[in-house]
């Protein structure tokens, strides 16, 4: 689903290089769900911008669905990101004009999708996050935990391959996390893939896989090590095969 | 696409309302500014017969003083009326089809009906040449023949407003009317009768009504009608008693009347040379004192010359068009400034899959629904503003409603709103593009 290698990412200002990502590389097969960790400034949001294709790189590769999205126009890449990539933020970033409808209505609008199609996805999805009801509601409306559902309700509309969640939990009580994992779990169920950045370790462990960044580098999380590539061992289940206990606990199969 | 980029700017209008309606009100302003002035320049500019500006010529003759330049007309020019005795010697010649003089004398009229008061009017002098060259639609009768204006027949022709005053709008042909102590018979009345600009009489009157009293030429001539002349005169030469005014119209060198002719197609040149013929016989009998110097201008050229007020009107155009796009480039700034705040959700929309083209469209779409409410807006003033000029400036120098938003009008600030906010916009619309939707998504 995701391959990047060697990836290299430098900020640069007149005087200082900051190296973001240093040969970063990652391997990220269809269904999986792996929680990024790390402390803040090691990369994680680059990693995720790149993974994107909100930002770029400077050195190595980058495969999403077996195509190299290295070096794509600007059209293309957000065609890419419309089509393919749903994005769920810390801070929920509905569009605070629009209703609830509307928000979700907006990736689809890009997409070009027909209003009939439009109109069956939008209540497919605020079904899915159970917030049917709230669909004429203006996100001021809305508790934090129901914004970021209407989020999660936006990024799965346009049924896409890979969802990206930069610490979705990020902004929310434990409670309401959880339930907001309860229902990333049940997406990925579903066969979508998720990259999830966050910092809480209870929620990282319910992921398929765990990843650490450090230093722009993926480490081992017990011994610190530098692993350039993370591939992972060739396994028959299908994706759900792996669907979470009742009690949501995962085992990490990377780390 | 484009239904949903109208929705999410009319979403971001509403948003700012106060810098929404500060920008419309500054393209409003700029607008309501250049077609207002450009609703002027076309008055000004227009042709004012297009059926016959191309066979309808102004007529001119150097007649003037050799040791002096006239005034008032570019050097070189001859004076920009004729005398009355060169207009009797040059009505002599058969190659125009219709023509004649056009001059203003004053009296006092006295109507048949007692209950309307004996008032002072001006008195359009024509010959019978001037309805046919004109095309002057009738309401009621006709307009006199070359045998009245031979004979001296007692006619007039009246506008649709004296007859209104004059008769109470009835047919009045058959009526008569006292000028001086001469009375008239009324052998037409014109209907709606008002060219903007009044083309045959650009010395005196250019945008005013057409007089209401039109009697053959030469009864200037005749002291019972008390007419005197008036209007825009010019004279030099010998001082010529008044008294008689026969005997002072055929000795003077005012000049005092427009003269127009109306030529078939490749006549010009023959009228032309007939002209500086005229002109070599008067000269030998001691009068135009200069070298040929004879015109005959076409109605547009004419107009051209004549209308200073015109010339700078245009000038004013382009400087109102440049004052528009001041107005604009002021509001790139406000623009930006809102574009740039909502650099959040920018990122937003980037990362829901929205392209730079599709942000640069959205954004450029929203500069253009503010500079069509402007330019609607200002489409509006600039009709009040007309309407107030018009109020404001008395009727003897422009008839009413002279000056208003004509339906082209609609088309220009609608083009003029548009390029405005397209000035205004790109830029801010182009930086909105640029944001780095990473950046911003994590300032969110």
């Amino acid at each position: 689903m995701l391959r990047m290698e060697h990836v290299k990412k430098i900020y640069r200002t007149d005087y200082i290089e900051t190296y973001a990502l240093s040969d970063f590389s990652l391997y990220v097969e269809e269904g999986d769900f792996l929680a990024v960790m790390g402390p803040s400034g090691a990369g994680k949001s680059t990693f995720l911008n790149i993974a994107g294709l909100l930002d770029g790189f400077d050195e190595g590769c980058y495969y999403l669905d077996e195509r190299d999205v290295t070096g794509l126009s600007d059209a293309e890449s957000a065609a890419i990101r419309n089509q393919k990539i749903g994005f769920i933020f810390q801070s929920f970033n509905l569009i605070p004009d629009l209703s609830v409808f509307d928000n979700v209505d907006v990736p689809l609008r890009y997409r070009g999708f027909n209003r009939a199609d439009r109109k069956r996805r939008i209540e497919s999805a605020l079904e899915t996050v159970g917030l049917a009801g709230r669909a004429r509601h203006h996100p001021s409306q809305l508790s934090g935990g129901q914004q970021q559902r209407v989020a999660i309700a936006r990024a799965i509309a346009g049924s896409p391959r890979l969802i990206l969640a930069d610490e979705p939990t990020g902004n929310l009580d434990t409670a309401m996390a959880r339930a907001i994992m309860d229902l990333l779990e049940k997406i990925n169920n579903q066969g979508t893939t998720i990259i999830m950045v966050t910092h809480d370790h209870e929620l990282a462990r319910r992921a398929r896989r765990q990843i650490h960044v450090l230093d722009g580098r993926m480490v081992d999380v017990s011994g610190g090590n530098v692993r350039p590539l993370l591939k992972p061992e060739p396994t028959p289940d299908a994706p759900a095969a792996d669907a979470p206990s009742d009690n949501g606990e995962r085992t990490s199969r990377s780390a | 696409m484009l239904g949903f980029y109208v929705h999410m700017a009319v979403k971001s209008l509403r948003a700012t309302p106060l810098i929404s309606l500060v920008t419309v009100f500054a393209i409003g302003i700029g607008v309501t500014v250049s077609t207002t002035i450009i609703s002027v320049e076309n008055i000004l500019t227009r042709d004012p017969f297009p059926a016959k500006s191309d066979k309808l010529f102004n007529v001119r003759m150097d007649s003037w003083d050799p040791d002096s330049q006239f005034f008032d007309v570019a050097p070189g020019e001859p004076p920009k009326q004729i005398t009355y005795r060169d207009m009797v010697g040059i009505m002599e010649s058969d190659i125009p089809r219709h023509q004649t003089g056009v001059g203003t004398g004053l009296s006092f009229v006295f109507p048949e009906n007692d209950l309307v008061r004996p008032y002072r009017a001006a008195v359009q002098l024509v010959h019978a040449g001037f309805f046919p060259l004109t095309q002057a639609p009738f309401r009621y009768g006709q307009g006199w023949n070359q045998a009245a204006d031979r004979n001296r027949d007692p006619v007039c022709v009246l506008s649709q407003e004296a007859n209104e005053k004059l008769f109470g709008g009835e047919d009045s042909v058959g009526r008569q009317l006292r000028i001086g102590k001469r009375n008239f018979s009324v052998i037409g009345v014109l209907d709606h009768f008002n060219p903007t600009p009044k083309y045959y009489d650009t010395i005196n009157d250019v945008f005013g009504d057409t007089c209401e009293i039109l009697v053959p030429f030469d009864f200037i001539k005749e002291d019972d009608t008390g007419l005197s002349i008036s209007g825009n005169t010019d004279n030099w030469g010998p001082r010529v008693p008044r008294d008689d005014t026969a005997k002072f119209l055929a000795a003077t060198e005012m000049c005092w009347i427009q003269f127009w002719v109306e030529l078939d197609s490749g006549k010009r040149r023959a009228y032309h040379d007939y002209l500086d013929a005229y002109a070599a016989g008067q000269r030998e009998l001691g009068r135009f004192p200069r070298e040929n110097n004879n015109r005959v201008t076409p109605l547009l050229n004419w107009l051209a010359q004549r209308n200073d007020s015109a010339e700078q009107t245009r000038a004013m155009a382009w400087i109102s068009v440049m004052f528009l796009l001041i107005c604009a480039l002021n509001i790139t700034g406000l623009l930006l400034g809102k574009f740039l705040s909502r650099s959040g959700l920018v990122g937003v929309h980037r990362a829901l899959g929205a392209s730079k083209r599709s942000i640069f469209a959205q954004h450029l779409l929203e500069c253009w629904l503010l500079g069509i409410a402007g330019g609607l807006a200002g489409l509006v003033a600039s009709g009040a503003l007309l309407r107030f000029i018009n109020a404001a400036v008395p009727s003897s120098i422009f008839h009413d409603q002279v000056f208003s938003v004509e339906p082209s009008m609609f088309w220009l600030a609608l083009g003029l709103s548009l390029i405005a906010s397209l000035v205004a916009g790109v830029y801010p619309a182009w930086r909105a593009c640029q944001i780095a939707p990473a950046v911003q998504l994590k300032l969110q």
